[in-house]
């Protein structure tokens, strides 16, 4: 029976599963990922976890226990900075140790630290790959593919997106992290009401890396979290080319709390449709339903107004 | 920060600008922050909003902001908002902000357009006052924490307190501070003590800022004197220019304690957090008290690592998240309880 190595569905996931994936299972191991967010997730997270972090990084204690008594690992790498001369979140940087010292009983914890501004993602990666295999060329390999996987798959997803869309109507933009915006539970299931309110989404994804990451005015060139900037710069990058914009924050998030404030003044400043979405474990759909509908209406009526 | 605007007034006395000390924090103070700050930002950043308005209000026309990028906690990003918000205000004014990579620039050049005489001298004058008067008010503290918890009449150690730092603003060059240095020493040994009592001992512990500010802390260090507990506090503006000047070794060494629990520093004061429970536990300390602003992002992390810290050294911790909200009533309420439990500890 292959080794199997756990990955809970949180955070990062979102981001980098495919390469995760990939790569492991070049090497031999079986992955499996965590439940999707269910109540029973929340409710687990909820009781562990300290009262005032924000939601996705409760839900980690959770989908933790899931995966608890099912795998031999548990991936949780501990991800400094993607990006060079960037950080991330604290919470992330310290996430493993959360873990380790709120849960007992748990198998061996896979702390990988990834930090651009250190070392290559293919060292870092290359050191993780050594703890399983003893062959240098696998590990390359494993790498290259799953490289090649995680671009393939943005693709995908770009185009998934893309083909539900038709060519009129309302084309509204959904930013913030990714946790936010993909996990269904948590947010509502935020796009697909969307959808079914006729609007053609856009997000985060179908934006170039080349444009998420330049330092667009004196403001985003100190903004040193990563996927601040790529909110603050994509903001700027719709702005004149979507009908409205929808942020997705969770309460108590340190780094929205301003980055959002500065997008809430400057969409106020060019008078520019925007509805900050806060959520959290309380947060019900029905209330996101009715903010949606009423932003919706919104910006139909502006629309028949111009006509 | 609390008794140290002493301190900060030596520094800028004489570089030769005229200083308008400002009053402490009031409830005025933090409900214009609130008011005008994002709703839930850590709060520090909506107390100095309020601060910030206040000295505009006064006729302020420069800004200082110790702090810019660096670092992966908001902190190092204040500024940028700060001036944002207090901009859509319409107020006219200059903000200095002190980065990692213009700190030399900013003293020589800006610093030295104060005042008439822009001698280099003048500078290394200012920043030994500065260094004196934070060394004496970290003292001051400590000697006022130990009087607390020992004397006789309750209020004696607080009214000396006021006494020692008026006399320390007075003085103006070095060689001054050091002669008042031991006079305030001789005041404090002349308050009645009962040095046969055994007080209990608690260690603070959290983010500098809450720790160091009597009003946002809601004065928690004068209510455990009150209790007659002997409080500990290993933060002082002080203790903050050597971490800044990087010849804090103990610092590192309380990292190094904290590593197997927390492997990297994700910021501020997580693993001096950590490092210190277990220096506390170590020497014999009756407990920790762990204060730190509502949502900050590091503190959260050593909050979420410390319930297991102090099951296996065996020291109970109380924490207090600290916002606009928070009332003093509870506050003692929960400290009378936790000084309740010490003691029966203590006993058996």
């Amino acid at each position: 029976m292959a080794t199997k190595i756990g990955i809970p569905r949180v955070l990062l996931y979102y981001k980098f599963f495919s390469f995760w994936k990939v790569f492991f299972e070049e090497l031999r191991l079986e992955v499996v990922p965590s439940d999707e967010t269910n109540r029973e997730i929340l409710k687990d997270s909820v009781n562990i976890s300290v009262d005032e972090v924000c939601v996705p990084v409760k839900l980690i204690y959770g989908h933790t226990l899931n995966l608890r008594d099912k795998v031999d690992f548990l991936f949780i790498p501990r991800v400094i900075s993607t990006e060079k001369r960037f950080t991330n979140c604290p919470k992330l940087l310290g996430l493993p140790d959360m873990v380790k010292e709120s849960i007992d009983h748990l198998p061996t914890i896979i702390d990988t630290t990834i930090d651009y501004n250190r070392e290559s993602l293919y060292k870092s990666m290359f050191k993780l790959g050594l703890r399983f295999t003893k062959n240098p060329f696998k590990i390359n390999r494993a790498f290259e593919q799953a490289k090649r996987s995680s671009e393939n798959h943005k693709g995908m997803e770009k185009t998934k997106l893309l083909n539900n869309n038709q060519q009129e109507g309302i084309k509204i933009a959904v930013l913030g992290h990714p946790y936010n915006i993909y996990d269904r539970f948590i947010n509502g299931d935020l796009l697909q009401r969307l959808k079914r309110l006729n609007i053609n989404v856009v997000t985060m994804d179908m934006v170039s890396k080349k444009i998420l990451n330049r330092s667009i005015d004196s403001i985003s060139r100190w903004i040193y979290w990563n996927y601040e900037r790529e909110i603050y710069n994509s903001f700027y990058y719709f702005i004149k080319k979507v009908d409205g914009v929808i942020n997705v924050i969770s309460f108590s998030c340190g780094p929205d709390s301003l980055v959002g404030e500065l997008l809430l003044r400057d969409a106020k400043r060019y008078e520019f449709p925007f509805l900050q979405l806060v959520i959290d474990e309380h947060t019900s759909e029905t209330g996101i339903v009715t903010r949606l509908e009423a932003f919706v209406d919104m910006i139909k009526r502006k629309h028949k107004q111009r006509k | 920060m609390g008794n140290n605007w002493v301190a900060f007034k030596g520094l800028l006395e004489t570089l030769g600008a005229q200083v308008i000390v400002p009053p402490r924090i009031t409830k005025r103070t933090i409900d214009l922050g609130v008011k005008y700050s994002p709703e839930f930002v850590c709060f520090p950043f909506k107390v100095n909003i309020g601060n910030f308005i206040e000295a505009l209000e006064a006729g302020a026309d420069t800004l200082v902001m110790v702090g810019g990028t660096g670092g992966t906690c908001r902190f190092g990003f204040y500024n940028i908002v700060q001036k944002r918000i207090l901009d859509d205000l319409g107020y006219k004014f200059d903000m200095i902000v002190f980065r990692d990579d213009n700190f030399w620039e900013i003293l020589f050049k800006k610093f030295r357009k104060i005042g008439e005489d822009s001698s280099i001298s003048k500078i290394i004058k200012a920043f030994r006052v500065l260094w004196w008067k934070a060394k004496v008010i970290s003292e001051i503290e400590d000697l006022v924490r130990f009087n607390r918890a020992y004397e006789k009449r309750i209020g004696e150690a607080d009214r000396v307190l006021e006494k020692a730092l008026m006399m320390l603003d007075e003085q103006k060059k070095v060689k001054e501070i050091k002669e008042v240095r031991s006079e305030i020493k001789n005041l404090f040994k002349h308050i009645p003590k009962d040095l046969k009592k055994k007080p209990l001992r608690i260690g603070i512990i959290g983010e500098v800022y809450v720790r160091s500010e009597p009003y946002v802390n809601l004065d928690i260090e004068k209510e455990l004197g009150k209790m007659g507990v002997l409080v500990d506090q290993k933060m002082s503006v002080y203790k903050w220019l050597k971490v800044i000047l990087r010849i804090d070794l103990e610092r590192a060494w309380t990292a190094r304690r904290a590593r197997p629990y927390l492997k990297v520093n994700a910021g501020a004061e997580d693993q001096q957090s950590i490092g210190h429970t277990i220096k506390y536990a170590k020497a014999g300390t009756d407990g920790v008290i762990m204060l730190y602003p509502f949502s900050c992002m590091p503190e959260n992390i050593a909050r979420g690592i410390l319930p297991n810290v102090s099951r296996r050294y065996k020291i109970p911790i109380l924490t207090f998240s600290l916002d606009e909200q928070t009332g003093k009533t509870g506050m003692i309420t929960r400290l009378e309880a936790f000084v309740d439990l010490l003691n029966r500890k203590r006993r058996r």
